[in-house]
């Protein structure tokens, strides 16, 4: 096996096991690593959070550094407030929008101004960890899961910026802004599926 | 030869990470919430643009003519053609009558095929209202067929990424214009597609 496919295998490995793929209560795993696992088995909360890895890549050095700060952050505050409060608004629609505009940012390729940038990264970052706050329940430790799901949005942002540099630029950017044309295109049609804010 | 490497490395990065992305939407691993809903949702997603051959070629035909056309065209038809799609769905998930679509869909088979038969260097923004237009009679056609997915996040991963893949297919394809025999054999491409067009479109109309 080349080293190129062993992440593929990595990946594979860590979400085929039947275990993993229970959410909430986990046995056998960890709260910490729950809050890990649940953004990136489930497919709401994936999607969103490769957008921002994305979108970070796509920036310039500054802006990825505040949203390496900002996104591990802002899915702290969305999740203790998901966990403490019932949503006012709708979290759900909200983080569908959220993906469109992290879709078409990223198909636009355009370089934000550092605080739009941050504002567009906030927002699914915000109800991705709200989503994930509101599932907490009191067989789990809160603190250990909002933890681990910082944590793999700490990461998620530094692949993103980490694998974009790698790339020679032309391929890079045209990658980028298909992706982003896909990301935005779920986006609407989970919208148009989904309906509205109701 | 260096640039020919350069392109399979791409390729081949490419596809690790849609393997990679695939494996973390498999059934087996989504079961998180949904369970099922989930499996449907993507299955069919996955499967619808590939259920009908009009469908099909179009996708691959404009991923050819972006190829052919070139920077920034080469991105720039993949980028529309999903975002208007989408759209295009929506409006067919919300039934708004649309007449002749299907005669929009198999002449979008014809009029791209053309395209890529003739190497047509329209212009950007030509080749992006060509492009948008037969987008919104795809999107549509999607649409109105499935007002109500299992799971719609699912449905709209799925359906998306299949039809991104059939554009990369066609950016493939159209790659091969560096050499003759290649560019030939890519102008052949779209001659089948637009006969295999006409044939639908007759269909339609007769």
């Amino acid at each position: 096996m080349t080293g190129g496919w062993r992440p593929c295998a990595a990946v594979a490995g860590g979400v085929l096991v039947p275990s993993a793929a229970h959410a909430h209560p986990m046995p056998g795993v960890s709260d910490f690593y729950a809050g890990m696992l649940h953004p990136i088995v489930t497919v709401e909360f994936v999607i969103p959070l490769v957008a921002l890895g994305l979108l970070a890549g796509q920036q310039g050095r500054g802006t990825a550094l505040a949203l390496l700060l900002a996104v591990p952050m802002a899915l702290v505050v969305g999740a203790a407030a998901g966990l403490g409060w019932s949503a006012p608004f709708p979290v759900p629609w909200l983080n569908n929008l959220s993906i469109v505009m992290c879709g078409i940012a990223l198909a636009g390729a355009w370089l934000l101004p550092r605080p739009v940038a941050v504002a567009i990264g906030v927002l699914p970052a915000l109800t991705v960890g709200w989503l994930n706050g509101a599932e907490i329940d009191e067989s789990m430790s809160a603190f250990r899961f909002v933890g681990g799901v910082a944590l793999v949005g700490f990461i998620v942002i530094v692949c993103g910026v980490g694998g974009l540099r790698r790339l020679e630029v032309f391929w890079k950017d045209m990658a980028v802004r298909v992706l982003g044309s896909w990301i935005a295109a779920v986006g609407i049609l989970v919208l148009g599926l989904g309906s509205g804010p109701s | 030869m260096r640039i020919r490497l350069h392109v399979l490395t791409v390729f081949a990065r490419l596809v690790r990470a849609i393997l990679s992305l695939a494996l973390v939407l498999l059934p087996s691993a989504a079961d998180a919430h949904t369970g099922a809903e989930v499996t449907v949702g993507l299955w069919s997603g996955m499967l619808h643009p590939l259920t009908g051959l009009d469908h099909t070629m179009a996708m691959v035909a404009v991923g050819i003519w972006g190829a052919q056309l070139g920077r920034p065209a080469i991105w720039l038809l993949p980028v529309t053609f999903p975002l208007v799609m989408a759209l295009g769905g929506v409006v067919g998930i919300r039934q708004v009558p649309f007449p002749f679509v299907e005669v929009g869909i198999a002449a979008s088979a014809v009029v791209l095929g053309a395209m890529v038969l003739g190497a047509v260097r329209a212009s950007l923004p030509v080749a992006t209202a060509v492009v948008g237009f037969f987008a919104v009679c795809h999107g549509y056609a999607h649409g109105a067929e499935l007002p109500h997915a299992a799971n719609p996040f699912a449905y709209g991963v799925g359906f998306v990424l299949v039809t991104g893949l059939l554009h990369v297919c066609g950016i493939a394809i159209g790659l091969l214009k560096r050499w003759p025999a290649g560019a030939l054999a890519m102008r052949a491409c779209g001659a089948v597609i637009g006969v295999a067009g006409l044939y639908l479109l007759g269909g339609h109309l007769g």
